[in-house]
């Protein structure tokens, strides 16, 4: 059976994300907010896939176990919401996508920024970014099953294996890792390419107040040490041109100068967060 | 013990499904236990139906390439030992193919009486889900003993008859029929063919 679940999310092109935390404040109008951030995920699966198949959902819950879920399977319907949930100081939540045709990565990227974005107060649990290939090794007796193949890597140069092969380095030349993968899905054939987009962890982007760290998009520039963002901008704008979109690749810039945020629609003001004097941008 | 897993593509509305049959069923007082599980490492409709006030176990996703089978076999034998249900309803993620869980099911020794398999579709997405996944969706269909033509409350005319045509012709010996599992349509006539 688990060969079962991950061949037929291989099989359907399909991937999920997803990562949970707290809200503080929560209100009518953060449901809104959060309403608009399953829109600003939706948009982007659906310029990415050409249409929504699957569903965003947030289910936010309060310390008596009342809560309300948000979901949208259909952007034209927009965000469903169901149940109700009186005015809390701290809710948590759960914040998932199960898509097709959409790079995992890549879309638990626009659903932090749609969080980020969306100006409720926030703390996102650190470990729930963290990916959990590992934890479950020892009950697993799937003899096909990928996670065990932890072999010993002969390329003394190669960093990929630093997240993904904590038992070793990995001397299989079918592995994944290995592969240069941009995000839009293409392999790299450049033996020059330094990406490694793959292989950040967003975990290590939650700073200690639980929130995004905008950093992630500069800080390899400063360092001259990642190229990743030279490629991001060919291929975003190939990604949003190819949709007739306006292109959201300065909407990154923009958020560290906190002027602008997006061009193609007029966003509600930020709120400012329970930790949002310890913010450094 | 009857088993019912709840098999159709994500947002197809497997959950709402879940609620009213689980509803149905316990206003028939039946002992009713609920499994869901979720693609990836996050879940909500656990938080949901608990939220709705439904009790849930929640099959940890943890790692969908490893941790399935056995927490599923375990979950069912802990069910059966401990609540022994009238009725386990099983929804598995809108990514499996619900076939391959009851044959879980089916070597689990719960000794059930019954194991059926509920195909849901999204009438609103039927076009987009054939254009794009064809090939997936009837593989998630074929092991259905009938399937229902969901959100029939907001169909354009025509795309009833449409995508019962469809399923027919590939599906000739099931069962099709239109429900809107919001209102309630032909749910009852759902719940006479599966009790």
């Amino acid at each position: 059976m688990s060969g079962n679940e991950e061949n037929s999310m291989k099989e359907a092109g399909g991937c999920a994300a997803g990562f949970r935390g707290k809200f503080f404040n929560f209100n009518a109008d953060a449901e809104a907010r959060l309403a608009d951030a399953l829109m600003a995920v939706g948009k982007y699966v659906q310029g990415e896939s050409g249409c929504l198949l699957g569903h965003i959902k947030a289910a936010v819950v309060n310390e008596k176990g009342e809560g309300i879920t948000l979901n949208l399977i259909d952007m034209d319907n927009g965000v469903e919401h169901h149940g109700t949930l009186p005015r809390c100081d701290v809710v948590t939540f759960d914040f998932m996508c199960a898509v097709l045709d959409v790079d995992e990565h890549e879309l638990t990227h626009k659903m932090l920024h749609a969080i980020d974005d969306s100006g409720i107060d926030y703390f996102i649990d650190k470990e729930s970014l963290e990916h959990k290939h590992h934890h479950d090794h020892k009950e697993c007796d799937d003899p096909d099953c990928d996670c065990h193949k932890h072999v010993q890597c002969d390329d003394p140069d190669c960093e990929c294996h630093h997240h993904h092969h904590p038992d070793g380095e990995c001397d299989d030349p079918d592995c994944d890792c290995h592969k240069h993968v941009h995000e839009d899905g293409k392999e790299c054939d450049d033996p020059n390419c330094s990406c490694h987009h793959h292989h950040h962890s967003f975990a290590d982007m939650i700073d200690e107040n639980g929130h995004f760290s905008h950093d992630h998009h500069h800080h390899d520039h400063e360092h001259g040490e990642c190229h990743c963002h030279d490629h991001d901008h060919e291929h975003e704008h190939e990604h949003h041109h190819e949709h007739g979109e306006e292109c959201h690749c300065h909407d990154h810039e923009h958020h560290h100068d906190d002027e602008c945020h997006g061009h193609d629609e007029e966003e509600k003001p930020k709120k400012k967060g329970l930790f949002g004097f310890l913010k450094k941008h | 013990m009857q088993v019912y897993i709840l098999g159709g593509f994500l947002g197809s509305g497997k959950t709402s499904l879940l609620m009213k049959l689980a509803t149905m069923f316990s206003e028939r007082k039946a002992k009713v236990a609920i499994l869901v599980n979720e693609s990836g490492e996050i879940g909500v409709d656990g938080a949901t139906l608990k939220a709705q006030g439904y009790d849930a176990m929640e099959l940890p996703s943890g790692c969908i390439c490893c941790s399935l089978s056995g927490t599923l076999q375990t979950a069912l034998k802990n069910i059966k030992n401990d609540i022994d249900p009238d009725v386990i309803i099983i929804e598995p993620t809108g990514l499996a193919l619900p076939h391959k869980v009851k044959e879980l099911v089916r070597i689990s020794m719960i000794e059930e009486d019954a194991d059926v398999i509920i195909g849901i579709c999204d009438i609103q997405r039927f076009r987009d889900l054939i254009k794009k996944k064809e090939e997936f969706f009837t593989r998630q269909m074929q092991g259905s003993e009938f399937i229902l033509i969901n959100k029939a409350d907001v169909a354009q005319p025509g795309e009833i008859e449409d995508a019962t045509a469809w399923l027919s012709e590939r599906f000739p010996n099931k069962p099709i029929i239109p429900v809107s599992v919001k209102d309630g349509t032909n749910l009852e006539k759902v719940y006479e063919l599966i009790k």
